[in-house]
């Protein structure tokens, strides 16, 4: 069932009163069923896969924890880290080649049985002995379908708390808030972006220069809007079972490079992979200087592309990223050694001439530039269909002759409202903290809640509501 | 090798490595402390940290490190 589906929320109310209704480890035990009935409703079969792994990574825990001997400890975690991608790997490829439909969330569930192993592996006092708080780990339903993907320690301690506790009001707002808040960036936002996309994904060499390149842009800014729209859906719900999940998004529009950028976009992922693929690989090669940091760099970055799914557009995806990484990482390298010869090293003063404030913003208009072109291979679903946009993008093909006038405004205006949405809201919102509080001035919370809401529901469009992440 | 020794001889490195003469040493900092303390320059520390002081740590040692304090006790440990 979907995050957008109606039914979901009817479910959803009764779901969470239950959940408060229990106390101690019947709350945790009734959240583990909810969490398996909510999996078994995409698939049974899998619902197997995902209990198994779980108890699998169970054992090897204790296992790992147990044992005395640093061999046997590293051969534990080495297995099941090894089983767990073996499963990933077999999966994606079971998609990509023979059109296998893949398990629900099963990347996302893996990265948390993947880093429990690890965490274990580093210090045995991460072990979780009581199999119904470790079985919520990669079962919890909120966060199931596409992240974020929550480390183990904050979960268990989260997740011993709320079995303790009782209903935290104001957390159970806020979940409400941020609910309303997703379904409005990914409803109303992301699913008119994705219809324009659409359009012009019909027959993009008949649109003009200038509408195939404002399509391209709005593939990073539907991905934002539906990608945070989700994530911030995920969190709210996460919350009203008094779970506090990590942020995927921080301003990314705002990066004034693209290593900056990566550090706030799907920011869950990332972070999982700078501490269990990155460090660990750069450590390893950190004897060859440059080229072991550049070769770390590139494998994370492919590995982030393929990870999506196993095709040549997702790995050209990657190594454009793994590119445009290495570049900034030496370039910035070599500007701070400059400006430490040059005895200007205090790195948080702020720049206050014009061309000072004026490059990160050139910076920004940069990188976007740059991960809207990645964005090519990203979105277009057949390598064919890449090359052409590319194609007339770069002027190699001529466009056509449908210019914006001859698009009907019922088309065209929402699509350049929502892109200014998802724009302004994925540069950080600049200024909503003074329009926020004038607005708590002048009307209520509920009133701000019952606007949202009516403007949800006549505005929605009769769209799939279908997530981009969840294929992955 | 005292700690407070170990403690004067990490200030330069961190100030070369996270490009801030400003910064000081202090046994409780953390990376959240310092603004350009990420994943990349974390490394070019603990490279520079095995160079200065002739040490090698593995994965699992820099892991486990939760602010500057442990990382002086590591380097008195490995050092010795």
């Amino acid at each position: 069932m979907s995050f957008t589906a109606p039914l979901f929320y009817v479910a959803l109310v009764p779901a969470v009163a239950v959940f408060y209704w229990f106390s101690g480890r019947w709350r945790a035990i009734y959240l583990l069923a909810l969490s398996y009935a909510f999996y078994a409703l995409s698939s049974r079969i899998y619902l197997v896969l995902l209990i198994v792994a779980s108890a699998a990574v169970y054992a090897l825990g204790l296992a790992i924890a147990k044992n005395g001997s640093e061999r046997a400890k590293q051969t534990y975690m080495a297995v099941g880290v090894a089983a767990v991608i073996a499963v990933i790997v077999v999966l994606k490829a079971a998609g990509a080649w023979r059109g296998v439909l893949l398990p629900l969330g099963v990347s996302f569930y893996s990265f948390k049985l993947i880093s429990y192993l690890i965490e274990v592996y580093w210090d045995d006092e991460a072990v979780e002995r009581d199999p119904v708080v470790f079985f919520l780990l990669p079962a919890f339903f909120p966060q199931i379908v596409s992240g974020p993907i929550q480390r183990p320690e904050p979960f268990f301690a989260q997740m011993r708390d709320v079995m303790a506790r009782t209903i935290d009001v104001e957390q159970v707002e806020a979940g409400l808030r941020f609910i309303l808040g997703g379904l409005m960036m990914k409803l109303l936002v992301g699913d008119r972006l994705a219809d324009f996309i659409g359009l012009i994904d019909q027959s993009h060499s008949d649109y003009s220069y200038s509408v195939m390149l404002t399509t391209v842009a709005c593939y990073l800014l539907q991905l934002f809007a539906d990608f945070s729209g989700y994530t911030n859906i995920a969190l709210g719900v996460g919350k009203l079972f008094g779970v506090e999940g990590p942020p995927n998004f921080n301003a990314p529009f705002s990066a004034a490079n693209i290593q900056e950028f990566w550090r706030r976009w799907h920011m869950s992922l990332t972070l999982w992979l700078t501490d269990y693929l990155f460090t660990p690989l750069s450590m390893s090669l950190r004897d060859y200087g440059q080229a072991g940091l550049i070769g770390a760099i590139f494998l994370n970055m492919i590995i982030i592309g393929i990870w999506h799914a196993f095709t040549l557009n997702y790995l050209v995806f990657g190594i454009l990223q793994a590119v445009f990484l290495s570049v900034t990482v030496l370039i910035l390298g070599a500007r701070t050694r400059r400006k430490r010869v040059a005895g200007k090293t205090n790195p948080v003063q702020r720049e206050t001439s014009v061309w000072g404030r004026l490059v990160p913003f050139l910076g920004a208009v940069l990188t976007f530039a740059l991960m809207s072109f990645s964005m090519i291979f990203f979105h277009s679903p057949t390598w064919e269909q890449a090359m052409s946009v590319l194609a007339q993008v770069s002027g190699l093909a001529p466009s056509g002759s449908i210019s914006w006038s001859s698009i009907p405004a019922y088309l065209t205006v929402p699509a350049w409202i929502c892109m200014a949405i998802a724009l302004y809201v994925g540069a950080g919102r600049p200024g909503s903290r003074a329009l926020s509080q004038s607005v708590n001035a002048a009307a209520p919370h509920w009133l701000q809640y019952g606007v949202c809401l009516f403007l949800l529901t006549v505005l929605s469009t009769a769209g799939s509501g279908r997530f981009i992440y969840g294929q992955f | 090798m005292e700690k407070s020794e170990i403690e004067s001889r990490l200030t330069p490195i961190f100030r070369d490595v996270f490009n801030d003469d400003a910064l000081v040493v202090a046994e409780d900092m953390t990376a959240a402390e310092v603004p350009t303390w990420d994943s990349l320059s974390n490394i070019n520390m603990i490279i520079a940290v095995e160079k200065a002081f002739g040490v090698k740590f593995s994965i699992k040692d820099v892991r486990n490190l939760k602010n500057v304090g442990e990382l002086l006790d590591l380097i008195k440990r490995k050092a010795a």
